[in-house]
């Protein structure tokens, strides 16, 4: 099963309290055991009585992602104090981009009345392995312990830039120094380099289409997610694949895209749902600047680049989750499929992927 | 086709030496550069042609160029004449062209061609034929456009002068009168 499912409606429901879990065959991510290091020590940790949610054991999908959201009532839970315990079992497999909302979504509730969080992992390598290697074990809530207890120095840092198209999770923190804050998109961009070499066209233009759709997301999260929490950017490069791709992530914890657009008083926005701002935002582009400002045209941008790359373009707001997917010219997006029952989840959270063997369609054509 | 090369003063504008970088992304970063640029522009002269040069600027997205680019010839226009020079790469001039688009707005092109490119909002057919008008002739007044109305003719050529795609110059007509000649920016 490849790493990312264009198929919202069927995702495999397999997260359930204590449920067996699927022990159907998948691929490894391109992950690195976890390092001998000295560990960070988890308070004792009583799970008795916890909460437990088993994550699938084969690559998430955003569809079980949200099964798994809308499925518990972890708010209740965590408020009463209650503890949850978030279960990967030995073949469980994430995504570098979906990832991004899975962090989010544990930093989150780390965040919720005095109940706690815990991350057990059935193995130390595969799965816990690759977080630690991408930084996504490092950047979890300090609230938040894992068995095996996160590593005193991650993966990430002893590793960083040293593994072929993976790219650390970059956090995205309001307040950073703007010229900080401009190097991030170039730096995830630019460690593609080495993977995908500069001379060629269509590898130059794709590194250029890269840049556009994370430059265009990430000003998204600094500019609208209003918000003390952090985003997140991710970048990965699935090469083995039978089609080679790269998969882009991006998430924030805010108050998500509609909220922000309902701040402008554009008459386009009235009397329409979240899903549908949504869809309007991506197609034509929306602001809360409003209509004569001329912004909002960054999200139609990414999301006809996704669809020249043929990549579907999952986008989740705290009221719907959406799937864009391309027409089969490639040149656009072709239609929407909405998921308006979700579970409670701050943010925007978008995941995409390029197909890197799909030249994108020339520049537009001179008047 | 005649094109009368005018003499201009320039001020040329680097966008890598502005962003001290050869990428750049942001509505936040496009309205500081924005600002410098402003700055710059503000004490020169009427007609002055403002080439915003790409030479070495190898990415950016819509949002940057719609605060950095778009908004600083918005503000300048007609007063100043712009046209964007080395904008080679293909995505960098879709990103330039549709944040025009959006902001319903144009800006020239310089490319190898003789006559440059109109990025944006596309023309429509009596704009582009003035334009060509003008072009072909060099220079033209309202007068020149014999197929129309003298206040339809100069209504038009006015327009391309606002959209900064024409050059205008105040001068005297045979009876002694004002007339505006117009001419491409090249």
């Amino acid at each position: 099963m490849p790493p990312f499912s264009n198929n919202m409606q069927t995702g495999d429901p397999s997260v359930s309290e204590g449920g067996p879990a699927d022990e159907s065959r998948s691929r490894l991510p391109r992950g690195e055991a976890a390092h001998e290091t000295k560990s960070q020590a988890n308070p004792t940790f009583d799970s008795s009585n916890a909460l437990r949610v088993e994550l699938p054991a084969r690559w998430l999908t955003p569809a079980q992602f949200e099964d798994m959201v809308r499925g518990y009532r972890f708010h209740d839970h965590l408020l009463n104090a209650g503890a949850v315990v978030f279960s990967f079992p030995e073949r469980s497999r994430v995504p570098a981009g979906l990832g991004l909302w899975l962090l989010s979504f544990f930093n989150q509730l780390a965040e919720i009345g005095h109940g706690h969080i815990h991350l057990e992992f059935e193995t130390p390598d595969g799965l816990f392995g690759y977080l630690d290697r991408n930084r996504f074990l490092q950047l979890l809530s300090g609230r938040i312990t894992t068995a095996p207890a996160r590593p005193a120095i991650s993966g990430a840092d002893v590793f960083e830039g040293r593994t072929k198209g993976l790219v650390e999770i970059a956090p995205l923190r309001a307040g950073v120094a703007r010229d900080d804050k401009q190097s991030i998109v170039g730096r995830v961009v630019d460690s593609l380099i080495n993977f995908y070499p500069s001379g060629e066209e269509q590898t130059r233009r794709l590194r250029n289409n890269v840049f556009t759709v994370l430059g265009e997301l990430v000003d998204n999260v600094f500019s609208h997610s209003q918000t003390h929490l952090p985003g997140y950017v991710s970048l990965q490069a699935y090469e083995k694949l039978r089609s080679p791709r790269i998969q882009i992530g991006v998430s924030d914890s805010g108050i998500g895209i509609p909220a922000s657009i309902r701040e402008t008083l554009d008459v386009r926005v009235v009397g329409k749902s979240d899903a549908q701002l949504i869809i309007e935002a991506f197609n034509v582009g929306l602001s809360r600047h409003g209509s004569n400002t001329g912004r909002g045209c960054g999200l139609p941008q990414c999301a006809a680049l996704a669809a020249r790359y043929g990549s579907t373009l999952f986008v989740r707001t705290p009221s719907a989750q959406i799937a864009f997917f391309p027409a089969t010219d490639g040149r656009r997006v072709h239609n929407a499929q909405v998921h308006e029952s979700v579970g409670r989840m701050l943010g925007t959270h978008i995941y995409l992927e390029f197909r890197v063997n799909q030249l994108p369609a020339a520049g537009i054509a001179p008047f | 086709m005649q094109t009368v090369k005018r003499n201009r003063r320039e001020h040329a504008i680097v966008l890598r030496d502005e962003v001290a970088g050869n990428q750049a992304w942001g509505t936040e970063f496009g309205a500081a550069i924005f600002g410098r640029m402003n700055s710059q522009l503000m004490s020169l002269s009427e007609g002055i042609l403002v080439p915003i040069d790409y030479r070495q600027l190898e990415r950016s997205d819509v949002s940057f160029q719609r605060e950095a680019v778009v908004e600083t010839l918005r503000k300048h226009r007609p007063r100043l004449l712009f046209v964007a020079v080395n904008l080679t790469d293909p995505d960098m001039r879709e990103n330039l062209s549709l944040a025009l688009e959006r902001r319903g707005d144009w800006l020239l092109v310089r490319d190898d061609q003789v006559r440059p490119t109109v990025l944006g909002k596309r023309l429509t057919t009596e704009q582009q034929a003035t334009m060509e008008r003008v072009w072909a002739a060099g220079e033209l007044m309202s007068s020149g456009l014999a197929d129309v109305n003298l206040s339809t003719a100069s209504s038009r050529l006015s327009w391309l002068w606002k959209a900064g795609l024409v050059e205008r110059v105040e001068g005297t007509s045979p009876s002694g009168g004002r007339e505006h000649r117009y001419y491409p920016i090249v």
